[in-house]
């Protein structure tokens, strides 16, 4: 019989690559974030100054967990001491498993507004532009949300703006 | 209209007092449902019993204190976190299985020792943790609770001695004061 030997798809990176996507990374935290770039979570956990960093960010793509590890902890060397967890993840892992479970989409129906300034709009509170030319707009926390929410209602009244959350199976 | 106040609306979020707390109460549930006979509700009762006590080890040994909230997001994030991991035979550190005891256990003690290096005894707790996380769930799974199965008194019994290692040595699998 053959013998068959699955293959991890993630590879070790090279110092060189380690350090461009830390220089991405620390340039996206600290100035305006950019349309490819990576999407930043700062989650404070309750009763405690430390909070978990979630990068979602297709460059991780074949990237090892411990390299993602690494990067985003450097990127927060300042804040190294305040990380309880980092986490990278491509969009897809992102939602395969589940770590962005609240979505804010708008529920207007064509021509009630513009499709354009509803995609500018979501695109600048971190939504991640899909290959149909659609946005999802999601979040790992019903508080960042709900604040992404009240924005887009303020901004775009017209949207229509609902919060629909993903549940993982329960059995 | 009923005048009983809803249970569901006043629940407290977990916290690691709290897990550990319902995870003793499981096992004095399982123990009275043992001695009556009834073997497959008691297994039900101990299987939750050890994922309490190994997610509550979990959250207390990567920083959360006793009385820190620990809410549905959290968990699924740290499971996710868990799920990414992998161990050195190629297999994640944590199944997809939403109720993964020896994930749990695996994760532990990924987490204690990404702190700092273990001695011989943390090294050997751990490991009889991930041991007896998989005995128990040789036997127990979410879905008993749907069924009429049969439970042997050698099958109660290999998951209570289990179940009653996991609540003897909650506080040493935590690694905290």
């Amino acid at each position: 019989m053959p013998v068959i030997r699955g293959r991890s798809t993630a590879t070790a990176v090279t110092p060189e690559r380690r350090a461009q996507l830390r220089e991405r990374l620390t340039r996206e935290r600290s100035g305006p974030g950019t349309p490819e770039g990576p999407l930043i979570f700062e989650i404070p956990l309750e009763q405690s100054d430390q909070v978990d960093v979630i990068v979602v960010w297709n460059e991780f793509q074949g990237v090892r967990v411990e390299d993602r590890d690494r990067v985003i902890l450097d990127a927060y060397q300042d804040r190294r001491d305040q990380i309880a967890m980092a986490m990278g993840v491509t969009y897809q892992e992102a939602i395969d498993q589940h770590v962005l479970p609240y979505a804010v989409i708008p529920m207007a129906h064509r021509g009630e507004v513009d499709l354009a300034d509803l995609r500018k709009a979501m695109l600048e509170e971190g939504g991640i532009a899909l290959d149909d030319g659609k946005v999802d707009l999601r979040f790992p926390t019903l508080a960042m949300a709900e604040a992404a929410h009240h924005r887009l209602c303020e901004r775009l009244p017209q949207g229509y703006w609902s919060i629909s959350q993903t549940v993982a199976p329960i059995p | 209209m009923s005048q009983a106040k809803s249970l569901a609306d006043h629940l407290s979020p977990d916290s690691v007092n709290r897990l550990q707390r319902a995870a003793e109460q499981r096992v004095e549930d399982a123990n009275w449902l043992m001695a009556q006979n009834r073997f497959l509700a008691a297994l039900y009762f101990f299987g939750y019993s050890v994922e309490m006590v190994l997610s509550a080890a979990y959250f207390r040994s990567a920083g959360f204190s006793p009385n820190m909230p620990i809410d549905r997001d959290t968990r699924q994030r740290r499971m996710a976190k868990a799920r990414q991991l992998m161990m050195t035979t190629g297999q994640p550190l944590m199944e997809g299985d939403p109720h993964p005891l020896v994930g749990w256990a695996r994760f532990l003690e990924w987490q204690r020792s990404a702190l700092r290096e273990l001695t011989a005894r943390e090294v050997q707790l751990v490991k009889e943790a991930i041991r007896n996380a998989g005995l128990v769930y040789k036997h127990w799974r979410p879905e008993l609770r749907y069924k009429t199965t049969q439970v042997m008194p050698d099958q109660i019994q290999e998951v209570r001695r289990a179940a009653i290692w996991f609540i003897e040595h909650r506080d040493d699998l935590c690694g905290r004061e």
